[in-house]
């Protein structure tokens, strides 16, 4: 298994005997490069590299004091953040580790977290987009525009240089006709703040 | 309600039921749901609300339930329902709201299982038409569903075996269907689920775990059916129950399944064979076979010495029925012939079968004759649809009436117990010495009109049957208007035309065609459509004769391989004769607004090949025929024509050409319909360039022709459309450096069109593989 998998150690001591005697006879007959072991250690910058070196093992240090690991828990959720965004065929695997439904309340700001990355600054436009495609999952492009512009007043070249945007950002998806929703935490957040508004919205269309 | 609202309805729907403002967004989304469902009045409202509510119905499981019962029993009372059209009256029905509605609870069967378990009971019982749809819910609740029972256990399941287990013994036997549907599935021992992904189903299985709820699911299920045979009173009843224990028996899961669970089912097994060795001695033999037929199967198939022993004790036990033992060597059709322990010989038991057959007859005297009539009588009562289970028993009564003749036919005609066996005893007393009587019998009955059906079989085996006989016998039919020995008495033709002559065939089929026609039955057509391949005594009929056959076969709704099979022997003026005939009766029949009559056949099976053969007389039947008023329509008689030449052969060209002028406008319309209906095969482009090489070239002819090839057939696969249409692009490259300037000019034309075609359908399929990934949750790379 070693040979073939990841493998991450969290609160695990790196000194076992039976495990050292596994990592020297890997070391021995592969190059310590060859080997994937992640293991997360409290104040562990000065060892990363000797760690990396001479046994292939990647150091995540963490920031605490004695019995303190409370920085593990944030460690461990930028984690599952960046295997997130990097590999959506592990969503349902992180789910299982962190289901959304439970994350939810830690979740909030999450949205304006991600804009912030992707933006340095946050426009309420960009909100807007993505609430109205999250809400729907799969919307066709010509209704998202005529919601901004003509439920709420944002001039349509605006609208499309944000919605290129976060395209770009890969914070949306699009295709020929339709936006797509990331299926991210984000956009849940993203669908919940624009709910009352979606809804008036609807109302309205129903009156003409 | 339009596609953003129902989405709004699928994001507030997929929140946890607590969410206050899905609840509120729900709630006030169900009041017009309620009014459409209370007022129950228009097939079109009903039909919205059903499908809105589909989205959310758990969120107001309790106002639904009650709506929906409301709603039943409104549609119920029998006022007319509101259809927006009445050329849907035929598919807008009561019955297919009422089972949107059962749907619609089997949607909460989890959730809402107390309430709507006893609806679901009330239905079945007040609408027949849609019992199967309340047997599917409770199947659904009873079957072990893999992601259920990783939520929730096996709770509905139990929950379910309460109610039933409380129902009187009246009730079961009332909701047999049902109780029979859950019994099954709380037996099983494999545990499904299914995960549906991007064109992809991925099917889980575990086994039944061996826990105290499958064990308690298990052990009752079986006691209640012994309970409720021990109460039924009914044969078939009786046989279903049978089949249900039978099936808590088997061990089967794609899964392994664990020891202790295999346990479980022994002992479910050793019960159920323990109940049936108590069978055998008093049950009716019919079930005496059927357990043996199981025991034996469980027998062999056992998982323990135990399970072993348990069903040899039923081979004992059965072996001590006496009667048995007669029953299973006459009617035995699951009997098991043999000791069970040796192995397996397949013609060991046709050996035992037949020796002992021999020992019965030889056992058969003017002493126990009456005797053994009774026993044949009680035989004749198993369930049986066509007979086609006895074969033994036929031959012994055979055997018996040749030599018994006069004890046989007066039991017959005392009791009726033995009409099922008519036919053989009229075989053997034909063969016995007593035939001139017999025949004076058969003639007094036939004055009677009694046993004509079994008489008009029996002719194929008596032979010498005298021409006055066989006419008085047709006469007779034909005046009591007796269709079905008509119809069946014209195979006596067909196996015996050697012995028959020409006159009295040719004179007796008039006879019985005449009327057959004014009739318009074609009954006769299963009796006689398996004949020989060979000389048919279709062949030896005069013209008229074989006109009024064809007539007849013009009667018939759909032409199939049997209709074909009767026109093989006819020559092939009539077989053209007899599509035109099917035109104008369809023409006939569609101002009438018969449904159901199909003039042309959607394939042929043989009669294509002889229509082949003259490929003239096909041109002239499509030219009289087609439908000009239609345009280019390929279907009807033009669809013959690919029937017949498939791929299209470069002579016909010429053909075609010689026949329809291309500058006659609605003959131009008729050879495209000919090239339309190949669907662009590559085979008819010979006859395209040939037109266009004919033709004055113009936009609406390009347009035309354009039309006429694009069409591409079923393909396959996301992009098959696409595929069709690069490959007709292929075909059609070489035109552009053609010498005429008519090809060159429609090839440009065409090609531009199909690559705007190609592009517009590639992105379309494109964006549609992108949307379904997105739904299924996989990127752009994933499969």
């Amino acid at each position: 298994m070693i040979q073939t998998k990841t493998f991450v150690f969290i609160g695990a001591g790196l000194e076992d005997p039976d495990f050292n005697h596994i990592r020297d006879y890997l070391i021995q007959i592969n190059q310590p490069s060859s080997i994937e072991f992640w293991a997360f250690m409290m104040n562990c910058e000065a060892k990363v590299n000797h760690y990396k070196d001479t046994y292939g093992i990647n150091l995540i240090s963490y920031s605490g004091e004695g019995n303190d690991h409370s920085d593990l828990l944030n460690k461990l959720e930028e984690l599952l953040c960046k295997i997130r965004a990097v590999d959506s065929r592990k969503i349902e695997a992180i789910e299982l580790a962190s289901p959304l439904v439970e994350n939810l309340e830690n979740n909030d700001g999450l949205l304006r977290r991600t804009l912030v990355q992707a933006n340095e600054d946050i426009i309420p436009l960009d909100e807007q987009i993505l609430g109205f495609v999250a809400f729907f999952d799969t919307v066709e492009k010509e209704e998202c525009f005529r919601y901004l512009n003509e439920y709420k007043g944002k001039d349509l070249v605006d609208v499309s240089n944000r919605v290129d945007y976060l395209i770009n950002s890969k914070l949306l998806k699009q295709t020929q006709h339709f936006l797509l929703a990331a299926k991210e935490v984000y956009s849940i957040e993203a669908a919940r703040i624009v709910e009352d508004d979606i809804m008036e919205y609807l109302v309205e269309r129903d009156n003409g | 309600m339009d596609n953003l609202k129902l989405k709004a309805l699928e994001y507030f729907a997929a929140k946890p039921h607590d969410d206050e403002k899905a609840r509120n967004y729900l709630r006030n989304t169900y009041k017009g749901t309620h009014k459409a469902l209370v007022d129950a009045a228009s097939y079109d409202s009903l039909s919205s609300a059903f499908e809105i509510l589909e989205k959310f119905i758990s969120h107001v499981a309790d106002d639904a339930i009650n709506d929906l019962d409301l709603c039943w029993k409104k549609l119920h009372k029998g006022e007319k329902l509101e259809l927006s059209d009445s050329y849907f009256s035929k598919y807008h029905t009561k019955e297919k709201l009422y089972a949107k509605i059962i749907s619609l609870l089997g949607k909460i069967r989890y959730i809402e299982q107390e309430k709507i378990v006893p609806i679901l009971f009330r239905f079945w019982k007040e609408e027949e038409s849609t019992q199967k749809d309340v047997e599917k819910v409770f199947k659904d609740l009873a079957e072990f569903n893999l992601h259920a029972v990783e939520q929730i256990g096996f709770s509905p399941q139990l929950k379910l075996l309460d109610v039933i287990i409380q129902l009187s013994d009246d009730k079961k036997f009332e909701f047999f269907n049902i109780v029979i549907t859950v019994f099954e599935k709380f037996l099983s021992t494999d545990i499904q689920g299914h995960n549906w992904s991007y064109h992809t189903v991925t099917i889980k299985s575990m086994a039944i775990p061996a826990s105290e709820d499958i064990e308690k699911l298990r052990s009752e299920t079986v006691s209640s059916l012994i309970s409720m045979y021990k109460n039924a009173t009914k044969l078939e009843f009786k046989k279903e129950l049978l089949n249900v224990m039978n099936s808590a028996c088997h061990v089967w899961s794609r899964a392994e399944v664990e020891d202790k669970a295999k346990l479980i089912v022994e002992k479910n097994t050793i019960d159920v064979l323990e109940f049936w060795s108590s069978l055998v001695a008093t049950e009716p033999l019919e079930l005496v076979q059927k357990v043996e037929h199981d025991a034996y199967w469980n027998y062999y198939h056992a998982s323990s010495q135990l399970v072993k022993e348990a069903a040899l004790y039923i081979e004992v036990v059965v072996k001590s029925n006496e009667e048995y033992q007669v029953y299973r060597d006459l009617i035995g059709f699951e009997g098991i012939f043999g000791s069970w322990e040796e192995k397996c010989d397949y013609d060991k038991p046709r050996e035992i079968r037949e020796e002992r057959v021999k020992v019965h007859l030889d056992n058969v005297n003017e002493e126990n004759i009456n005797e053994w009539l009774i026993r044949v009588e009680r035989y004749l009562e198993t369930d049986s649809r066509d007979l086609a289970m006895f074969p033994d028993l036929f031959k012994f009564v055979e055997v018996i009436s040749s030599r018994f003749p006069k004890e046989v036919l007066s039991r017959l005609e005392k009791t009726g117990a033995l009409d099922k066996s008519a036919i053989p005893i009229f075989r053997g007393v034909w063969n016995s010495k007593v035939k001139d009587e017999f025949i004076d019998r058969i003639t007094q009955w036939i004055d009677e009109s009694k046993y004509l059906r079994e008489i008009s079989v029996a002719f194929i085996s008596f032979n010498e049957a005298s021409d006055p006989l066989i006419e008085k016998f047709v006469d007779k039919a034909i005046a009591i208007e007796d269709l079905q020995s008509l119809s069946s008495f014209l195979y006596v033709f067909e196996a015996r035309h050697e012995y028959l002559s020409v006159e009295v065939i040719n004179k007796l089929f008039e006879k019985i065609f005449t009327f057959l026609n004014q009739k318009q039955n074609t009954t006769w057509v299963n009796h006689v459509w398996f004949a020989s391949k060979g000389q048919s005594f279709i062949e030896l009929l005069s013209k008229t004769n074989v006109k009024l056959l064809v007539d007849n076969l013009v009667y018939v709704c759909n032409v199939d391989y049997r209709v074909e099979n009767i026109l093989e022997h006819v020559c092939v003026t009539n077989v053209f004769y007899f599509f035109e005939q099917r035109i104008e009766q369809k023409k006939q029949r569609d101002k009438g607004l018969e449904n159901g009559y199909e003039d042309i056949p959607f394939g042929l099976y043989s009669i294509n090949k002889v229509l082949a053969k003259n490929p003239e007389d096909l041109v002239v039947l499509i030219k009289n025929n087609y439908e000009y008023n239609y345009g280019i329509y390929k279907y009807g008689v033009v669809s013959l024509f690919k029937k017949c030449f498939s791929p299209f052969e470069p002579h016909l060209v010429d053909l075609i050409l010689k026949y329809f002028t291309p500058s006659i406008d609605e003959e131009l319309n008729l050879i495209l319909a000919i090239v339309s209906s190949y669907e662009g095969h590559l085979s008819i482009l010979p006859l395209v360039k040939r037109l266009l090489k004919e033709i004055e070239y113009d936009e609406d002819v390009a347009r035309r022709i354009n039309g006429s090839l694009i069409s591409t057939g079923v393909v396959h696969g996301e992009y098959g459309v696409a595929d069709a249409y690069k490959g007709r692009l292929e075909d059609i490259t070489p035109w552009l450096k053609d010498d005429h300037v008519n090809v060159v000019k429609f090839a440009h034309q065409y090609c531009d069109h199909l690559k705007v075609m190609i592009e517009e359908e590639v992105k379309k399929v494109d964006e549609q593989v992108v949307i379904e990934k997105h739904q299924y949750v996989l990127g752009d790379s994933d499969q």
